[in-house]
């Protein structure tokens, strides 16, 4: 059983790792951001809030890597806890978006009916308005901060993961085994817990890989347009905003955290697309 | 009723209803918001008598389904009401700024279709090359690179450090069409990218799909050129499928102009929503959300229309759907 195992698990690692260097440099560069925002105030001795005007927009140097702020603020350090908000606050929105998305998928896939019909017509009605629109919406009704902000961007994940649900829900339902348990009289609960919830873990677990980068973007342009993360938290999104005021002097300070928010979706994407081939190729093409 | 004609009646059934439930939502924004709108407005220490008399100017003080039916009969009329801040009517402030985004979106999308299908075309019949290489490394950054960070490196690169293009700014088609192209350039490259990638890469896989079907291959059997048989049979084909995606890009490129218009300081849609989402000024974001997404369902509906016009499987299958 063991070697079976094992060997099962070296087909994947294989078709993961199966586009050579671009994923194990995305492996590489995601841990380097997991550890940093982990490890953050192990990495600098600096406070990420702390003000001290004397250092204003203060050029690299030994003991300020990437220079300072214009309030005097190590920009490294930001960036290290920048790292933080990102990952927590994507990981969070991201699995919140999931669970809902298939609870809703699951209802409107099994019972169909007019429940399911209501809940995908809501589908419909949300993607038909512009993403980014709708998320500022449901960012002003949620409120500002960290919480109203998980909100707005696990909402405007939902209609995907709705959609997925549902439709595994409806392929695995028309199978016999499922219309003979029904037949037999085996509880809706048992059928959906034992049956179709494990069938579709794999599917909504690549689903959830692969949103992660899209809500790091949707943090950090949330954060951008000032309604994301408030001052003096640091967030990625607000240190370009805040870095483009200085462009012409310090175009340091806006590049940096771009960079960062570049290369951490670049790889989270790469990742995702990879899982999704070694876990489940016939979805290439459909997440 | 012939298919098209009921697929037809069915799109613009499908429209209609997401435009109601998108007015119902935008509706329902100002009773969502947390805290007294009213109040929010005119202060926490404003007196008694003039926040009624708001709340009356403002229909706030009537039965909610009365609210509706007096919002959407003032729009019906082309009055979406007042500013609550800027003191403007909403509906001089949308007919003064929509132009505006028209003219940094619609060239977005008409770069992003032209050079999407060249660049998707160059790639599926050089399969394997450099340049087919290259694209996957181009839609790999397009979807994860930010598009305003690309924009404010674009205005240091361009603007600051080569001098070629103005900061910021807009200058309007009408009054001076360079100007506007040397201030339009920037938002609507940033705008393009992604667009731009997405329908390159689905132009590629596309080709080299129809390139493998069996008519594809009569075509060659039959003794017709490569090129003809690329260009007239191949291409053709793998375009149509190109219409559902623009329809999806339109809406994505209406929300990125917020982002592009608040980069380069130009006094659009997705300016104006930043300022009243700030200002909490209800009416403006109202009415933004209803004309942006009544204007996205309709170009959605004419691409709808027009593929099941180009491709007869659709409607065929929607009919059976739907029936």
């Amino acid at each position: 059983m063991r070697s079976a195992g094992s060997k099962k698990s070296g087909v994947f690692l294989k078709t993961f790792f199966g586009r050579g260097f671009i994923v194990k440099a995305a492996v590489a560069i995601a841990l380097i951001f997991i550890l940093s925002a982990i490890f953050a105030p192990v990495i600098s001795k600096h406070d990420p809030n702390q003000i001290n005007l004397e250092k204003a927009l203060l050029d690299p140097s030994p003991e300020h890597i990437l220079g300072c702020d214009a309030y005097g603020r190590d920009v490294f350090t930001r960036l290290l806890y920048g790292a933080r908000v990102s990952l927590l606050s994507s990981i969070f929105s991201t699995l919140l978006a999931a669970c809902a998305g298939m609870l809703l998928g699951l209802v409107a896939g099994y019972y169909e009916g007019i429940i399911g019909a209501i809940i995908l017509r809501y589908v419909d009605v949300q993607l038909s308005i512009p993403p980014l629109l709708f998320t500022i919406v449901i960012g002003l009704i949620a409120g500002k901060g960290l919480g109203g902000m998980i909100a707005a961007i696990s909402f405007s994940m939902l209609p995907g993961f709705i959609r997925l649900m549902n439709g595994i829900v409806l392929s695995i339902k028309r199978n016999d085994y499922i219309v003979a348990l029904q037949v037999a009289n085996i509880k809706r609960y048992k059928i959906i817990l034992k049956h179709l919830l494990p069938n579709s873990l794999p599917s909504m677990f690549i689903m959830f890989a692969m949103n992660l980068g899209f809500a790091i973007m949707l943090e950090a342009t949330l954060s951008f347009l000032g309604i994301g993360i408030q001052p003096p938290m640091a967030s990625w999104g607000s240190m370009v905003a805040d870095g483009y005021i200085y462009l012409l002097s310090e175009p340091l300070l806006a590049f940096t955290p771009g960079l960062c928010i570049t290369l951490t979706v670049v790889a989270f994407n790469i990742i995702g697309d990879s899982l999704r081939d070694a876990i489940d190729p016939r979805l290439r093409g459909k997440l | 009723m012939n298919s098209l004609g009921a697929y037809t009646r069915n799109r613009i059934l499908l429209s209609l209803f997401i435009i109601f439930a998108v007015s119902v939502f935008a509706f329902l924004i100002v009773h969502l918001m947390p805290g007294d709108p009213v109040r929010a407005v005119l202060g926490i220490e404003a007196d008694e008598a003039a926040v009624q008399k708001m709340r009356e100017e403002l229909n706030l003080d009537k039965p909610f389904l009365t609210q509706y039916w007096l919002w959407m009969k003032g729009i019906f009329k082309g009055n979406f009401g007042r500013s609550l801040t800027l003191n403007t009517d909403v509906g001089e402030l949308i007919g003064r700024r929509l132009p505006v985004t028209l003219s940094l979106t619609i060239p977005a999308l008409i770069i992003a279709a032209i050079f999407g299908i060249i660049i998707g075309v160059i790639c599926a019949t050089n399969r394997g090359s450099i340049a087919d290489q290259l694209l996957t490394v181009l839609v790999t950054i397009a979807n994860g690179v930010p598009i305003f960070w690309i924009g404010i490196m674009m205005i240091y690169l361009f603007g600051v450090l080569l001098g070629w293009l103005p900061l910021m700014g807009y200058a309007s088609p009408f009054e001076s069409f360079v100007e506007y192209l040397r201030k339009a350039a920037m938002p609507v490259s940033i705008l393009a990218i992604r667009p731009m990638a997405e329908i390159a890469r689905q132009v590629r896989t596309n080709m080299l799909e129809v390139i493998n079907q069996d008519y594809i291959r009569t075509a060659r059997a039959y003794g017709l050129s490569e090129r003809k048989v690329k260009y007239k049979y191949a291409l053709k084909n793998a375009l149509i499928p190109i219409v559902t995606l623009l329809a999806l890009q339109a809406r994505d490129v209406a929300g990125g102009s917020v982002l592009a218009e608040q980069v380069f300081s130009i006094a659009g849609m997705g300016q104006l929503i930043m300022i009243s989402v700030l200002n909490r000024d209800f009416p403006v974001i109202q009415a933004i959300v209803l004309v942006i997404t009544v204007i996205v369902v309709f170009v959605n509906l004419l691409l709808d229309i027009s593929y099941g016009w180009l491709d007869p499987r659709i409607r065929m299958t929607a009919r059976k759907v739907i029936n």
